[in-house]
């Protein structure tokens, strides 16, 4: 289990979740399922409806930005809640081992609603 | 028709273990008619008139530097094409840096499996793409990501060295992937042809193996695969060139 802090909000199947995309994760217009294959099992979101985009790139303004639902990843057997940090109270935690398989299913389901600034 | 590599070593193993610094490295051949079909006509449009004036080389035992070795095209215009191969190629920590001197194409050496490739003008990006890869900072997806270290550069390049030795009849710009940086220190190797993807995960430690993902039936059929060598990849190459 993530150590992360379980925040209030109840997350929905329904929720969207923002996830920043680093540009050389976007390929002719398509997220790489490389975006998703991180060493610890917990993924970083946040949920759409206590955010904006404007708000998930503050820092990060050549990033891209995609969005999906909570639904998707519990359908892969990963656990979705919300887990607050002092400058991101929509902060949320997917905790589970993404395989490559998996990988791909997010990358292919994942709807890039912001595409990155710059080209890598 | 198959296609012979470019360049061959005779490489004498002792032992099993890739221990790459008790390696030997013998006599270096360079096969000219393939020179003359690839190199020379990509240089000068056309084989005719063209003559490989001097290529030889020879590499220390146990040394893995390489004294004077290279090679000069000249066509009956007095064009010159020289490839140089740089004598660090061979240690590790400069194999990566290391190219020809010629203005598109490149001499790759990578130092667990000594071989070298010639790359071409059009996978200039490609390996432009793999070098800048290799410095990013800690925490370059700023969500932790490790960097990509030289090593796991290398690795991905005897997976290219590999697959750029696959048989097929579609053209070598068929095979140029997209190279990608993984949060892990992995580097993702991507093709896309026919209807069909495969991706290629080279992971940070060698003692991880590579990890495939062949993808058909518009994304929703995957298979995942895993492969302990490099040259293993070639029957997943041939399934993605399948039509």
């Amino acid at each position: 289990m993530s150590s992360a802090q379980r925040g209030p909000e109840d997350i929905k199947d329904e929720d969207e979740l923002y996830r920043r995309i680093h540009p050389t994760h976007v390929i002719n217009g398509k997220i790489s399922s490389a975006a998703f294959k991180q060493r610890a099992p917990d993924l970083s979101v946040d949920i759409a409806r206590l955010t904006t985009p404007e708000r998930a790139l503050v820092n990060y303004p050549n990033y891209g930005l995609g969005s999906l639902v909570a639904g998707f990843f519990r359908n892969l057997k990963l656990e979705v809640y919300h887990a607050p940090i002092p400058c991101n109270y929509g902060h949320a935690i997917v905790y589970g081992k993404i395989t490559p398989s998996m990988a791909k299913m997010i990358a292919i389901a994942v709807k890039l609603v912001r595409r990155p600034m710059i080209k890598l | 028709m198959q296609k012979e590599p470019f360049v061959t070593t005779d490489s004498k193993k002792k032992g099993s273990a890739p221990q790459w610094p008790q390696d030997f490295i013998g006599d270096i051949t360079l096969r000219s008619n393939v020179l003359l079909l690839d190199a020379a006509e990509r240089r000068f449009w056309t084989t005719k008139n063209v003559s490989v004036e001097s290529f030889s080389g020879r590499a220390s035992v146990h040394s893995y530097r390489i004294g004077s070795f290279g090679l000069r095209l000249t066509n009956n215009t007095n064009s010159e094409y020289t490839i140089v191969v740089p004598q660090e190629i061979l240690t590790a920590e400069t194999a990566m840096r290391s190219h020809a001197s010629g203005p598109n194409s490149w001499v790759v050496a990578t130092w667990e499996n000594p071989k070298f490739a010639l790359l071409s003008e059009y996978c200039t990006q490609m390996w432009v793409k793999l070098k800048e890869i290799t410095k990013l900072p800690t925490n370059w997806d700023s969500f932790g990501a490790v960097p990509i270290s030289v090593r796991t550069a290398a690795r991905t390049l005897e997976v290219l060295i590999e697959a750029f030795g696959v048989p097929h009849s579609q053209g070598w710009e068929q095979l140029i992937p997209f190279v990608v940086p993984c949060p892990d220190g992995s580097i993702q190797l991507e093709w896309e042809r026919n209807g069909k993807e495969l991706e290629v995960i080279i992971p940070p430690s060698r003692d991880e193996k590579i990890t495939l993902l062949q993808v058909s039936g518009e994304g929703k059929e995957l298979r995942e695969s895993t492969i302990d060598l490099p040259e293993e990849i070639d029957q997943y190459l041939s399934w993605l060139l399948k039509e």
